[in-house]
């Protein structure tokens, strides 16, 4: 286990976080999925949702989270409790220390009815997976981009859904999920978090001896693949009954976040497509006004560039030209020097911004750290500030289009108003 | 110049609020945090969606304007002659945005350098505004395209819906964007119309929060707000500014209200309309108590989210809140996505009668007490909701401690009168969205 404690006066609470990393693959993404979920819904101590929750209340209110991550091709189960530093309680009274064996306890000694988690949890949980990943298409904008991706790497573990899949769903019972709990924690990298206002060396005491065990070094992971070769360009379109199209536009980068041209590819991405000053909002939406929102983002392990903007159906084509050319402008080396030093003082700023945030700073430094890199932001910032837009072009030079998507609108858009 | 700031500390939290207000009239709060890198800044006005029929500024009788006004005057805001007012803030690095809800407009920025900067832009672009037409063109294109996003989102329509089955004539019951219709009419007159009317010092607050000196801060605003006004030629004289009432009656427009859309699986909200609330600290008290109310009865430790979670009727998007708006109107609103709309209504129905009958256990208040003062406290670690909370006790009239005090004094008595009070069937109205 890797311990990460980040004693501060600074903050009111106290933030632990807990990550399990395992790789990302088509046949177990489904059950390590529902895991965490299913954990949430009782420990030994506290054999219910409500009591857990109760429970959380008590302790001014505890927030209790789980999650799933996708971080390139790998899978990652995360936990995160936050409670009020106990010097802000009433006298006499501690929140922090029942937090966090609640979140060991979670993981370590949850409910169970034998060598099983319960059917009842797990019953529930599949239903409520099921229904998420059918309400993927709900929000057309996240549907979009997902749709994108599960297109351009259908042949790669990053065309796996970090949720899973619908179809394995009836096969996940107890069992199998309490064996997947057992191998995660022998197995899977570990790490925990505190941040906040607690006392730095009773809790290392208490978490060395509760999480680590005799845990053996964890098993090595695949990681993330590199891309296959290129291929010709694809372009799909989708029809559905939405008033506005969705573009999604799939670029490969030849770099990732261990290259030493990572960070001209960062600000590559922030001149095209971060900020409400990139090429994207400001020829797309502001010069062109073909839309209300245009906006590129990175995916660092795997080095994609996604692209998106909600469009009218006739609007497609000259739209994705026009995101085209923004990118084309870059390789040329089109940088101002507006354009460079407001992108660099953009991230500059939103990375000092972190170290206001004890959950921003917890998933800065585990993904960087992750990709090798130094997770602190005064050092990434550091890393920007000696990129040239010379180098800036060249990264845009190594990004080629892979996949374009349309979710098209079935009909014209009717001026009315809906019902 | 303007009186020094006045100084309010919270020892229990550590915090300490400075208040006062420029010589224009401007009242503002700062609260310093040591030790932050991001320093907030957020101006305010109060005008929102809900401010469309009022007596112009230099004007006698009362006037309607295009629904979605608000918004696009914060739209249109954005530009300045220098040009894009984005790119601006972008060159020193800080982040800006704007929102338009029911009683505000809201223009923010958070910056951990070039501060001052900022702060003098935030003023500069608020208070003068600059507009052209082809600009105004360009713009209506952009918020035709935010419009139709939000035609295609199943939570937006849902919620819109529900307010027109709430309300017969309140304003609350129309889209803050406006419709297609409506911005085609929005001109530069009108723009500049409203602009005049609402963008009045007194009608505005500024809040800073950050790791900022509040005498130094206040110090710069006055020296900008002086060249300011030279290069105006003097600032306007204050306008009173009048709304037209609303007539609303305390029924329900329409029991239900049915759409269909691409979705997987329905979604029903269900609303109660409640009477408004006036001015001062009932209102706070009233919030408090309906939001315990609704954290025992639908909260995630409740029976009922227990019972109907295992059944698979509700989900983790099942919601609930309570508004009572200064903007004179107020209701509770429950719901999420279900595989059975009608199984829903009569379940949350049947537990707010069994509330009603049985009464509320003072140890649980005490409990849910005990967790909104968690998350209280928790809004200190960030910038942003410090500000955005010291906006709301500026507007509504209450303080910190107020907030604090109010909680403290929650009793089950009170609570489950607010739960008679407001959760009446007759004054129950259902939203659907169904799947295509």
């Amino acid at each position: 286990m890797r311990l990460h404690l980040a004693p501060t006066d600074k903050f009111k609470t106290v933030v632990t976080k807990l990550f399990l990393r395992a790789d990302l693959e088509a046949e177990r993404a489904t059950e390590t999925a529902l895991l965490p979920y299913v954990l949430r819904h009782g420990t030994r101590a506290l054999p219910s949702m409500q009591a857990l929750n109760e429970a959380c209340e008590q302790l001014f209110g505890a927030s209790l989270g789980v999650d799933i991550l996708k971080l390139g091709e790998q899978q990652v189960v995360t936990a995160r409790i936050e409670v009020v530093g106990d010097a802000f309680l009433p006298k006499g009274e501690g929140a922090f220390a029942p937090a966090l064996a609640l979140l060991e306890d979670l993981f370590f000694d949850p409910q169970r009815e034998g060598e099983a988690l319960t059917a009842a949890a797990t019953r529930q949980e599949r239903e409520k997976l099921e229904r998420f990943i059918s309400s993927l298409i709900n929000d057309k904008a996240t549907y979009a981009a997902e749709s994108c991706v599960r297109h351009m790497c259908a042949d790669e573990p990053y065309g796996v859904f970090e949720y899973g899949r619908l179809e394995d769903l009836p096969q996940i019972d107890g069992a199998r999920l309490e064996a997947r709990r057992a191998q995660l924690l022998a197995t899977a990298p570990l790490d925990v978090y505190v941040v906040g206002a607690f006392d730095a060396d009773e809790v290392r005491a208490a978490l060395v001896e509760s999480f680590a065990l005799s845990r053996p070094d964890p098993a090595p992971l695949r990681g993330t693949t590199r891309h296959p070769p290129a291929q010709a360009v694809r372009e799909i379109h989708e029809p559905m009954a939405v008033k506005q199209g969705k573009l999604c536009m799939g670029f490969r980068s030849e770099v990732r976040v261990e290259d030493p041209e990572y960070w001209a590819l960062l600000l590559m991405n922030g001149v095209l497509g971060a900020f409400p000053h990139s090429k994207l909002f400001k020829n797309v939406r502001e010069k062109a006004g073909l839309c209300y929102d245009a906006s590129s983002n990175l995916e660092r392990f795997k080095g994609l560039v996604l692209l998106s903007a909600g469009i009218d159906r006739e609007r497609f084509a000259e739209t994705r030209d026009t995101c085209l050319a923004q990118l084309e402008a870059i390789a040329r080396g089109e940088i101002s020097e507006d354009e460079l030093l407001s992108t660099q003082r953009s991230y500059q700023q939103g990375l000092e911004a972190l170290l206001d945030s004890p959950s921003g700073l917890v998933n800065l430094d585990y993904a960087l750290r992750l990709g090798g890199r130094d997770g602190r932001p005064g050092a990434v910032v550091e890393e920007l500030g000696r990129v040239t837009p010379a180098q800036i072009a060249e990264a845009a030079q190594r990004v080629h289009l892979d996949t374009v998507y349309f979710l098209e609108p079935t009909a014209e858009p009717s001026a009315e108003e809906p019902a | 110049m303007s009186a020094p700031l006045k100084q309010v500390r919270y020892d229990q939290l550590g915090e300490t609020v400075h208040h006062g207000s420029l010589s224009d009239g401007l009242p503002l709060a700062l609260v310093p945090k040591q030790g932050f890198q991001k320093r907030f800044a957020v101006l305010t006005v109060g005008y929102g969606s809900l401010d469309n029929r009022f007596v112009p500024a230099g004007a006698s009788a009362p006037r309607s304007l295009p629904e979605g006004i608000a918004h696009f005057l914060e739209h249109k805001l954005f530009e300045d002659e220098a040009g894009d007012v984005f790119d601006q803030f972008a060159r020193v690095g800080a982040s800006a945005n704007a929102y338009t809800s029911a009683n505000e407009t809201a223009y923010h920025f958070t910056a951990s350098q070039g501060f001052d900067e900022c702060l003098r832009l935030l003023l500069d672009f608020v208070t003068d505004p600059y507009f052209t037409p082809e600009q105004i063109e360009k713009e209506r294109k952009v918020i035709a395209q935010e419009i139709r996003m939000y035609d295609d989102d199943p939570d937006t329509q849902a919620q819109l819906n529900l307010m027109r089955a709430l309300y017969h004539q309140h304003p609350v019951r129309i889209d803050t964007a406006g419709s297609l219709e409506s911005i085609a009419q929005i001109d530069k007159s009108l723009l500049e119309l409203c602009h005049r009317t609402f963008y009045q010092p007194q009608n505005m607050f500024l809040c800073i929060s950050g790791d900022v000196d509040p005498e130094q801060v206040r110090a710069q605003l006055e020296d900008d707000l002086a060249r300011r006004l030279a290069a105006r030629g003097g600032g306007l004289p204050p306008t009173a500014i009048q709304r037209a009432e609303v007539a609303e009656p305390p029924e329900i427009a329409a029991d239900r209200i049915e759409v269909h859309m691409p979705v997987a699986l329905p979604k029903a909200l269900v609303g109660y309309k409640g009477a408004p609330i006036a001015d001062g600290p009932g209102r706070l008290q009233q919030t408090l108590n309906v939001y315990v109310a609704l954290e025992l009865l639908f909260g995630r430790s409740s029976r009922f989210y227990a019972e109907h979670y295992a059944s698979n009727l509700i989900d983790p998007s099942f919601s609930y809140y309570y508004t009572a708006s200064r903007g004179g109107y107020a209701y509770a609103l429950l719901g999420g996505e279900t595989p059975d709309p009608e199984a829903l209504v009569a379940a949350a129905a049947a537990e707010v009668a069994r509330a009603q009958s049985e009464g509320f256990d003072p140890q649980a208040v005490r409990r849910i007490r005990n967790k909104l003062w968690g998350s209280y406290l928790k809004g200190f670690n960030s910038v942003e909701q410090l500000a955005s909370r010291e906006t709301d006790a500026h507007f509504e009239g209450w303080s910190l401690s107020g907030y604090v005090e109010q909680l403290e004094a929650l009793d089950a008595d009170a609570v489950l009168g607010s739960l008679h009070e407001l959760f009446v069937d007759e004054r129950r109205a259902v939203s659907v969205v169904r799947p295509v």
